[in-house]
């Protein structure tokens, strides 16, 4: 079975497991109270949702926190309203206006109006000194913010971008209270305080974090449930904790091993969902540092990866499944494979490719080249994928000494460029090539990109797309734009994920989708028992 | 100086020959179990020694299409999710656990020794501030004691082997060695050759080198011994838990590390060879150091 065969299945088996568990919803009426105990695989370093770039963090706060929009509840990637009732789009003067409901109020009391999302918005793209705003990126075409009334908000762009709307239904854009930004730019780094569904309790660091539901939530009836207490733990600790009851689920997943565990151990006590997911693996060389300055020697790496014989292999035993480029294979935006097979790195022939590696490092004078590779200590298959690296390129006579380092030192080395080559995990929200691409663009246009390096080329490429309106016309500047990265291989996507989730069957109401990042506010989330 | 090549060498070595035989014989007799131990040591150790030659297979080499199967004729002891052969990285594995075990416990116990004999030796305050601060190493437990240095310390790598591994894990022998030295020392310390020693006006460090070492060097072998397995030990709990020794490096405890505990229940063997090679190595090392302390502690065998 070929990979876009396995993936369409894959597809339709995610559709018709949704599809099951909608209409198990439908016949079900939410229950309403219990407490969901899940499994969460880090602590927060900071409260500060904009500032945030870890999944552990957006699970710990979106059950606070409410958005402009939101990706809707079972109908991934349909876009709803949050706290927007309505919104018109304008492209006669590129501008967005927003309707809010009436009656939301923040855990305080205080009512949320047009300026606190103003306010956030102004954070976000404009971030007064000293406040980081991680995905500023996302809100460069935001020209201008505009309260109309205390109901309505208005967004006018320096030029006409769809994939803004996205943007307003990121679950990282909270929407915090413009009062206590006004006193405190950065309140939101030590204190919790939104209108989501869920106020907080408690967080003792390494252990627990407690929330319980907020009366004066604006979706009538909702949430369901008493309380949340989301435990740090991680591995395969998830697993048993899964087993033994003590956590119903970790929405990010488990492996596809400790998936069958549970359902070998635990039968009908236990419902996994499974499904191609948005994130890949990648690794990434510092451009500035020597030899990775020389394009021969990144290029030589990148051909030395098998791809296609990875995923066939490591997809057996771990949720490395499918090869593909910088978006999502099978996804409207992919390659499709005989498109990839053309690129630098993905060519059907691996030998061929290794020798051509050998050659260019042989020209370059770095036939025994060794260098450190840092891997960041996480989940089994970080480490997994580190050492599959390595092994490939020993196959062409290099050695990569593998560094593996807690969380803090490996982040540390990303953000400040102290690493020669570093292993890296990239989660979109949703198929939009303006976000994914961002990992691949020049530093100073992108802190996402890691690779410290300055391509005019790509970034030209990137700009054009996030304007081009023909779907065929659109296509053809990311295949360019892969084109060039694969050549240039700066950074270098390798093998996506697969997600699966294993949830204990009382758990109901929560929606899967590709992306770990989206549904965790817990609003429609209910426990049958 | 006896010159070996002009002795009557044939008749004087026969005679010995027997002797060391039946030494040899002796502590097989008295000691089955230390015996046992010390074969599968040493037998370990050939085995580690020669592991370019015996292994079939390259450690480190990934083979995808062999990945996860069972014990079979081309993989003795089965394949782990990399399609790497267990039985070559476990003989490769035994390099890293005898060797970080080795030196860990060689470190420690020296250093422990030449603490305890001085602590004794000398008296007064310096014994007062040493036995305190052994107290104060020996309150914490030895892994939770290897797992803070080693976390603090990051890694450290010089010839191959993690600085800060052997350092960490050495540690936590130093009080315990020393205990037992500075016991031996305090015995020794009014002895009439160390009193005559002193009246010759030798210096302290050659008293304690030459004088009063040599005669710890029984209980020095035996902790030696001893504490070789605990750092095997340390070493394979610090490797599970990702702080050791790093892949793809072979290692006893990084093997049962990682995704080895997932496909643990549909391939066992993945944990199972591993598992043993420990068990059997650290039992081996306990049960001939026990033997030893058996037959060097003169109380032990008056009591027998």
């Amino acid at each position: 079975m070929n990979l876009r065969h396995r993936l369409s299945t894959l597809v339709l088996a995610t559709t018709i497991a949704a599809t099951g568990t909608f209409s198990a919803i439908a016949q079900d009426q939410p229950k309403s109270g219990g407490t969901l105990r899940y499994a969460v695989s880090d602590d927060p370093a900071d409260f500060d949702c904009h500032s945030a770039n870890h999944f552990a963090a957006l699970m710990r706060l979106a059950p606070h926190y409410s958005t402009l929009l939101r990706f809707k509840p079972g109908a991934y990637p349909e876009i709803d309203g949050d706290l927007a009732e309505s919104w018109q789009a304008d492209p006669a003067t590129m501008s967005y206006t927003f309707n809010l409901r009436p009656g939301v109020k923040f855990h305080d009391g205080t009512p949320l109006t047009a300026k606190d999302v103003a306010a956030t918005y102004e954070r976000l793209a404009f971030p007064p000194e000293g406040v980081v705003s991680e995905r500023i990126e996302a809100f460069r075409q935001i020209a201008n913010i505009e309260t109309v009334d205390d109901a309505t908000v208005r967004f006018t762009l320096k030029a006409w971008d769809t994939s803004v709307l996205g943007t307003f239904a990121s679950p990282w854009n909270c929407v915090y209270s413009a009062a206590l930004l006004a006193s405190d730019p950065d309140y939101p780094k030590r204190k919790v305080m939104g209108s989501g569904p869920y106020k907080f309790d408690d967080f003792v660091s390494g252990s627990v974090w407690k929330a319980s539901r907020f009366d004066g939530y604006f979706r009538p009836g909702q949430p369901y449930l008493d309380a949340l207490e989301s435990y740090t733990m991680e591995g395969p600790a998830v697993a048993n904790a899964i087993q033994a009851g003590q956590v119903a689920t970790d929405f990010r997943g488990v492996s596809p091993a400790s998936a069958e565990r549970l359902k070998g151990a635990m039968g009908e006590g236990v419902a996994v969902e499974s499904g191609p997911s948005l994130t890949h693996f990648l690794v990434t060389f510092n451009s500035t540092k020597r030899p990775f300055d020389d394009e021969r020697v990144r290029r030589a790496l990148n051909l030395a990866i098998d791809r296609w014989g990875a995923a066939k292999a490591l997809g057996t035993t771990t949720e490395m499944r499918f090869p593909g480029g910088i978006f999502m294979p099978g996804g409207k935006f992919a390659s499709s494979d005989e498109e990839l097979k053309q690129f630098a790195g993905f060519g059907g022939d691996i030998e061929a490719a290794r020798a051509e590696a050998r050659r260019l490092l042989k020209e370059a004078g770095q036939e025994n080249l060794t260098f450190n590779l840092t891997v960041r200590n996480g989940p089994p298959i970080v480490v997994d994928f580190g050492v599959f690296l390595i092994d490939q390129w020993r196959q062409i006579g290099v050695t990569a000494n593998n560094q593996v380092v807690e969380t803090p030192p490996w982040a540390a080395a990303i953000n400040s460029g102290d690493f020669e080559a570093i292993t890296d995990i990239y989660s979109a929200l949703r198929e939009e090539p303006t976000e994914q691409m961002t990992k691949y663009i020049s530093y100073d246009q992108s802190a996402r990109s890691a690779g410290r390096f300055t391509d005019r080329e790509l970034d030209g490429l990137w700009t054009k797309q996030t304007t081009e309106t023909d779907e065929a016309k659109r296509k053809e500047l990311l295949r360019a734009f892969e084109k060039r990265l694969y050549e240039k291989s700066y950074s270098l996507p390798v093998v996506w994920l697969e997600r699966d989730v294993a949830m204990a069957s009382a758990l109901r109401g929560w929606t899967f989708s590709p992306s770990n990042f989206l549904y965790l506010d817990q609003s429609s989330t209910w426990l049958a028992e | 100086m006896r010159n070996v090549f002009s002795a009557p060498v044939s008749t004087e070595l026969l005679s010995e020959l027997p002797r060391r035989r039946s030494a040899v014989l002796r502590f097989a007799m008295d000691e089955p179990l230390g015996a046992l131990g010390l074969v599968v040591i040493v037998a370990s150790v050939l085995l580690t020694l020669f592991a370019p030659l015996i292994a079939p297979y390259d450690p480190l080499a990934n083979d995808y299409g062999a990945a996860v199967q069972a014990p079979s004729a081309l993989h003795w002891l089965g394949t782990d999710s990399f399609g790497r052969d267990i039985f070559s990285r476990v003989l490769y594995g035994g390099r890293t656990a005898l060797l970080i075990g080795v030196t860990a416990s060689f470190i420690g116990c020296t250093i422990g020794a030449l603490l305890g004999i001085g602590s004794a030796y000398f008296g007064g305050w310096m014994d007062l501030i040493l036995e305190r601060f052994m107290e104060i190493l020996l309150a914490i437990p030895i892994t939770v004691l290897a797992l803070v240095l080693v976390s603090t310390l990051g890694r450290d790598m010089m010839l191959g082997i993690d600085v800060n591994l052997v350092f960490a894990i050495a540690l936590p022998i130093i009080p315990k060695m020393a205990r037992v030295a500075r016991s031996q020392a305090l015995s020794m310390r009014r002895m009439s050759y160390v009193d005559a020693a002193r009246t010759l006006g030798f210096g302290h460090f050659r008293i304690i080198a030459l004088h009063m070492a040599p005669n710890i060097f029984g209980p020095y072998i035996v902790m030696l011994t001893a504490f070789v397995s605990q750092a095997i030990l340390i070493e394979a709990s610090l490797s599970y838990l990702g702080l050791g020794v790093v892949e793809p490096t072979p290692s006893w405890g990084l093997m049962l590390a990682g995704n080895a505990f997932n496909t643990a229940m549909t391939a066992p063997w993945i944990v199972i060879f591993p598992g043993l090679a420990i068990a059997i190595v650290i039992f081996a090392f306990s049960m001939f150091g026990d033997a030893l302390r058996d037959l060097l502690d003169p109380k032990s065998n008056r009591d027998r």
